[in-house]
């Protein structure tokens, strides 16, 4: 076989797409040729590399900061055709028979409601000098890689009262979500934690609304929201609404973020303490409820959703795990750290049975 | 993975599950963004753009192709518009010195290569090569989805792929010989 020929194979390979025979007809070839075998090796070694490039997230909510524009389109189709999506939230008054370019006053008070309030709890959170306390617990608990990933190119996150959006409230609420529910929770696959789960992957995780309607996760949401706000309990009808105008006042105009530390005023007292023992939750089902991740005796074990049958067990190592996500195609990436706070970056793929490792920053 | 009933309902005028249904692709939507136009900004304006036209073009999805397929070839066509529009043409030398240039925000050791390396070599690939990897490693997309996404044909998607590692192995390994890493 030739050089080239095996090229192709070594290719496919990265992309798991050869048979058995294949993938002996390329090993055979590469037993022999010392050159296509380091290129094979470097290969890997990248694709391994792209593998884990960090699934980064919006420092805000994309949605809630179309809405309006989303509203506005509503308003002038419905008023030029009557084909478009309706309204269904019923807290506008009705559109004006002409169609109109300008955004209705409707969504004009609710930015400025949201505004307001955002000032108040601005000032309030200055007092309660919550930031200076919350940001760094965060980070105690999460490894700064974790945070890295979430908004590689915004500034870490400080300890100043007008942290950005992005890297308090995503960053505490991809931990609640990592962590599953463990404050409220318990963590029954399928259930309400690997709900939390699957949103690590991509999916709405922003959902403050959906948050807000999911007893179980209403302390996830509610704590580390930035589109869940106060009106987890007050007015729910409208979290949705509210949260453009600020999201746009806070993050984009420079006004104190307020989203995030809201519903401390609501939370237990101790969180800081709960944040902590969320962080230390050891098991993570998988989004479609047939693994769970834990730790057991210093390794990351994967068993079905029993318990009983292990798939997968790392190396014992001293420390534990951080940060747990499962990908699709049944792998799960984690963080271990060690005892030094040392982290270390490993994708497990279960199909396999092994796992590859990749260093992250001290 | 979006539930086909939920696509169902934003096609059939229900506002709230059209909003959902965003809600549950923004964050795809803004990886996509982010790993081709390799800057925050740009992505967040771009995945916006996408969102919106998700929204207004909700009704043209034919269920034939994947829901996720057809995002991803929204977002890609906004941010490939994107990306000719503003850099028409880089040249390598450009590319270099802002290589070099740029402070290590991004320093974060991933493996052998930081990550910020790597989001620049892909940075140097051609549009298409580049949104090939970045749907296969950043969306875990198969050769055939990602056939689907840029309405290519399957042999053309895999000989980009192999071509886009060829070349990202290539420039990594002349990153590192040039000592770029600090």
């Amino acid at each position: 076989m030739k050089c080239e020929e095996v090229m192709e194979l070594m290719q496919r390979e990265l992309d798991r797409d050869l048979d058995e025979l294949e993938q002996a007809r390329m090993r055979e070839h590469l037993a022999g040729c010392p050159e296509c075998a380091e290129l094979f090796a470097r290969l890997k070694r990248l694709s391994d590399e792209l593998e884990q490039l960090p699934r980064v997230v919006p420092p805000y909510s994309l949605v809630d900061a179309i809405l309006p524009k989303l509203d506005q389109l509503a308003t002038d189709a419905a008023g030029s055709t009557g084909s478009v999506p309706k309204r269904d939230e019923g807290d506008s008054p009705p559109s004006a028979p002409e169609p109109s370019r300008r955004p209705g006053r409707a969504v004009y008070t609710r930015i400025a409601a949201a505004a307001v309030f955002g000032l108040v709890i601005g000032l309030w959170l200055v007092n309660e000098s919550f930031f200076q306390r919350a940001p760094s617990s965060y980070e105690a608990a999460m490894p700064p890689s974790a945070q890295q990933e979430f908004s590689p190119m915004s500034a870490p996150s400080g300890a100043a009262p007008d942290a950005a959006e992005g890297d308090v409230s995503v960053t505490a609420k991809k931990m609640m979500d990592v962590t599953g529910t463990g404050t409220s929770g318990s963590p029954e696959p399928g259930g309400p934690a690997s709900e939390k789960l699957r949103s690590t992957q991509g999916g709405g995780e922003s959902d403050g609304q959906q948050a807000a309607r999911d007893p179980a996760a209403e302390y996830a949401g509610s704590s580390s929201g930035g589109s869940a706000f106060g009106f987890a309990g007050e007015t729910p009808a409208h979290p949705e609404n509210a949260a453009p105008g600020a999201a746009q006042g806070g993050s984009r105009e420079g006004v104190p973020m307020v989203g995030t530390p809201v519903d401390q005023s609501g939370a237990p007292e101790g969180a800081e303490g709960e944040f902590f023992a969320a962080a230390e939750q050891q098991e993570w089902p998988s989004p479609d409820g047939q693994w769970i991740a834990s730790v057991d005796n210093g390794a990351l074990k994967v068993t079905d959703a029993t318990g009983e049958k292990v798939v997968f067990q790392s190396a014992a190592r001293e420390g534990t795990a951080a940060l747990v996500e499962w990908l699709e195609g049944d792998r799960l990436r984690y963080v271990w750290v060690g005892p030094d706070g040392n982290r270390t970056a490993y994708t497990v793929d279960l199909a396999s049975g092994r796992e590859t490792r990749g260093e992250t920053a001290p | 993975m979006v539930e086909p009933d939920l696509v169902k309902a934003a096609q059939s005028g229900d506002r709230e599950a059209l909003v959902r249904l965003l809600r549950e692709i923004e964050h795809q939507v803004y990886r996509t963004a982010y790993y081709l136009l390799n800057d925050e900004q740009d992505a967040l304006d771009a995945s916006q753009e996408a969102l919106i036209r998700i929204y207004t073009n909700i009704g043209s999805y034919e269920e034939k192709a994947k829901f996720g397929t057809w995002v991803q070839r929204i977002v890609t066509n906004i941010c490939i518009d994107r990306f000719r529009r503003k850099r028409p043409a880089v040249s390598i030398e450009e590319h270099e010195l802002v290589f070099r240039a740029r402070d290590d925000v991004e320093s974060e050791v991933m493996g052998s290569f930081t990550m910020r390396e790597i989001r620049e070599a892909i940075g140097k690939l051609p549009d298409h090569h580049r949104t090939v990897v970045v749907l296969r490693y950043l969306q875990d997309f198969s050769y055939g989805e990602i056939a689907e996404s840029l309405n290519l044909p399957l042999n053309t998607v895999k000989s980009y792929l192999f071509r886009a590692r060829q070349q990202l192995q290539v420039l990594l390994q002349d990153c590192q010989k040039g000592g770029v890493r600090g």
